[in-house]
């Protein structure tokens, strides 16, 4: 029988120069994948290098968490985070003390500086907490499907009824204001985002055909969902959480200003722009540095977010 | 010649949900009471219109479908009823090539897991073992070992079929589904990849499933063919017999409408038949024979009796009321 003969299977005539096109594209292509190990990292870095805002954003970042760490040595009066001094109360910005002090004589720059230590615990231990129960949620139901997927769905509608702010108030009144009860206040209400998120990624992805291919290779749902379906939904997780670190911070401070936070003397920036309140407008510098401090905080994981959001090029709803 | 796998009388209907509670309205005819038998070592071949259900009898046989009825007996092995835990062994001897290789290749994945993803689903060897069979896979399929770390993205479109085809070797199957395996490829690329197929199935006795919808291809390829139509068949016969005696008005039809360059070529085609219509909604099939809403040949029997299997000619098998007493006279 001559039905292996290659020559049977026509091969359409290419004019030489569409040829010589599509080899030179080949080698291009060759040339590519040589270091493609690190490709996607390197695509990803340098879009990002390209956004002069992302950059802004990776910056302040990078700021905030220099001064978390090394709050002691930046801060210019460090001991004020405990102790009280009646002899300087109420100094207006000045070179002595850069963002004048407060009511007990306290160095606002230094406990502004320390508030830095306390938010960015907020805005890692609420994402953390909330990944920990909302990821593995979305993945169950999500995969698993049916009567599972429809209660762990309900279950997280009930919790996206309520805005997040007013949940983690409530949460908050009941318990006692430390700042691990800020945190699970805030948790609490931020998990079923992620469930939602994961239920559709993995929803939209469990339909793929590379999915199917693995399930004719014999894998379990285990190998599916960590090797076949988490690698995809990893960029869009690392966006969501850098946007949203920003947003349990904010959270955090409403709580504090609303008296439902951390309490003092714990430099933190709501409860200290909530307490400056009662100075305004004589004694701007106390809630005006706390507050520029949660702003800027917000702005820069929102533009680093944003940037890496059109460096991935992932869409959030 | 022994036969490796054969389906009977399978069947698989989709359900057709509505309303709030999803109460059962209706279901697709999938496939309805599809038979055959494929021998070891030869590639049988489905072609259909799309909708005509070729693909999801690729993947029942596969089981990753799980069939309404009928038995699939692969080895003597009857598949059809088996847990999904019981069909991991089965896994390893029956593998699947999808059509659109960009699709079916984790874009989030370097090729050389792709590859090794079979291998490491069942525990076999090391991980450094695994690499030196991935090695070996690309080198079968004529992939240069430098795109070992590549992404799926930096491959072209033969190249991401070559890798998929890898894949489904890793395990040494016997039988393979090929579905579509080069109708998302350019032209240029759809013959060295065949090539590449036929060459494989020589080296390692392949079985091979071939679902296509281009008669050309199929043509040249396979041994055994299949017409398909609304979930049922419609005629099947060696190859070459086929092609030169096609029996059922469906597969004249579609014999005539394979597009031609020469005049010798044209000889060799029946004369050109326009069918009329679409093909029709599977959740809404006609009565009778399936095909007698666009059937030329449509005869008063055709639109209330289904048609059996007639063997016509020794092998040559077609389920058309032409062929029965109602119709002999017709010839």
């Amino acid at each position: 029988m001559s039905k292996y003969r290659t020559s049977d299977v026509k091969a359409p005539r290419l004019n030489p120069e569409a040829q010589a096109q599509a080899v030179a594209l080949e080698e291009q292509r060759a040339a590519r994948s040589y270091g493609a190990r690190f490709e996607d990292l390197r695509r990803t870095l340098h879009r990002l290098r390209r956004s002069t805002l992302s950059l802004v954003g990776l910056a302040i970042v990078l700021g905030l968490i220099v001064l978390a760490i090394f709050a002691p040595q930046i801060a210019p009066y460090p001991e004020d985070i405990a102790t009280v001094h009646f002899e300087r109360t109420f100094q207006p910005p000045g070179r002595q003390y850069l963002f004048g002090t407060d009511e007990v004589g306290r160095d606002v720059l230094s406990r502004v500086i320390f508030g830095t230590r306390i938010s960015l615990s907020i805005g890692v231990a609420v994402l953390a907490i909330a990944l920990a129960i909302g990821v593995p949620l979305g993945l169950i139901a999500g995969y698993v499907g049916g009567p599972v997927n429809t209660i762990i769905m309900r279950l997280t509608d009930i919790f996206l009824a309520i805005p997040p702010v007013v949940l983690a108030m409530a949460v908050s009144a009941v318990l006692t204001p430390t700042l691990e009860n800020s945190i699970f206040a805030i948790a609490f209400s931020w998990w079923p985002w992620y469930t939602r998120l994961i239920q559709g990624q993995v929803l939209s992805i469990k339909e793929e055909t590379f999915v199917e291919a693995s399930r004719s290779a014999g894998a379990n749902p285990l190998y599916i969902t960590f090797k076949e379906i988490l690698p995809n939904v990893l960029t869009i997780l690392i966006v969501k959480v850098t946007l949203d670190i920003g947003y349990a911070v904010l959270t955090g401070a409403v709580l504090g200003f609303l008296g439902l936070g951390v309490r003092p003397p714990t430099p933190e920036w709501g409860t200290m722009a909530s307490k400056g309140r009662l100075h305004l407008p004589t004694r701007w510098w106390l809630t005006t540095f706390p507050g520029l401090a949660i702003f800027v905080t917000v702005l820069g994981f929102n533009l680093l977010g944003d940037g890496l959001r059109d460096a991935f090029d992932v869409e959030l709803e | 010649m022994t036969t490796l796998l054969s389906v009977s009388h399978l069947k698989k209907y989709f359900p057709i949900s509505a309303g709030f509670l999803g109460r059962r309205v209706g279901e697709v005819k999938a496939v309805d009471d599809v038979s055959f038998a494929i021998p070891e070592g030869k590639t049988f071949a489905l072609v259909g219109e799309s909708g005509s259900g070729k693909t999801t009898v690729g993947k029942t046989i596969l089981r990753l479908i799980r069939p309404t009825g009928g038995d699939i007996l692969f080895d003597g092995r009857n598949l059809s009823r088996l847990r999904e835990g019981e069909l991991k062994p089965w896994r390893r001897q029956m593998q699947i090539v999808f059509q659109d290789p960009t699709s079916s290749l984790n874009p989030r994945r370097r090729v050389a897991d792709i590859v090794a993803t079979p291998l490491e689903v069942h525990g076999i060897g090391t991980p450094r073992e695994r690499l030196g069979r991935v090695r070996e896979l690309l080198d079968l399929v004529e992939l240069p070992e430098k795109y070992l770390y590549s992404y799926p993205h930096a491959l072209s479109g033969g190249q991401k079929q070559r890798v998929a085809i890898a894949r489904a070797l890793a395990l040494n199957p016997r039988f393979v589904v090929l579905d579509e395996p080069t109708s998302a490829l350019d032209v240029s690329v759809q013959a060295k990849i065949l090539a590449l197929l036929a060459r494989l199935q020589q080296e390692l006795g392949l079985t091979y499933l071939l679902i296509s919808h281009d008669l050309s291809v199929v043509k040249n390829f396979s041994d055994h063919i299949a017409v398909m139509y609304l979930g049922k068949l419609m005629e099947m016969a060696p190859t070459r017999e086929l092609f030169a005696n096609p029996l059922h008005p469906y597969t004249r039809a579609l014999l005539s409408a394979i597009p031609v360059v020469t005049d010798e070529e044209l000889a060799l085609i029946p004369e050109r038949i326009i069918l009329e219509g679409e093909i029709p909604s599977p959740a809404n099939a006609p009565t009778g024979c399936v095909f007698h809403t666009r059937c030329y040949a449509r005869m008063e029997v055709c639109t209330q009796q289904a048609p059996p299997q007639l063997e016509v000619h020794p092998d040559h098998h077609a389920w058309c009321h032409l062929f029965t007493s109602e119709g002999s006279s017709k010839i």
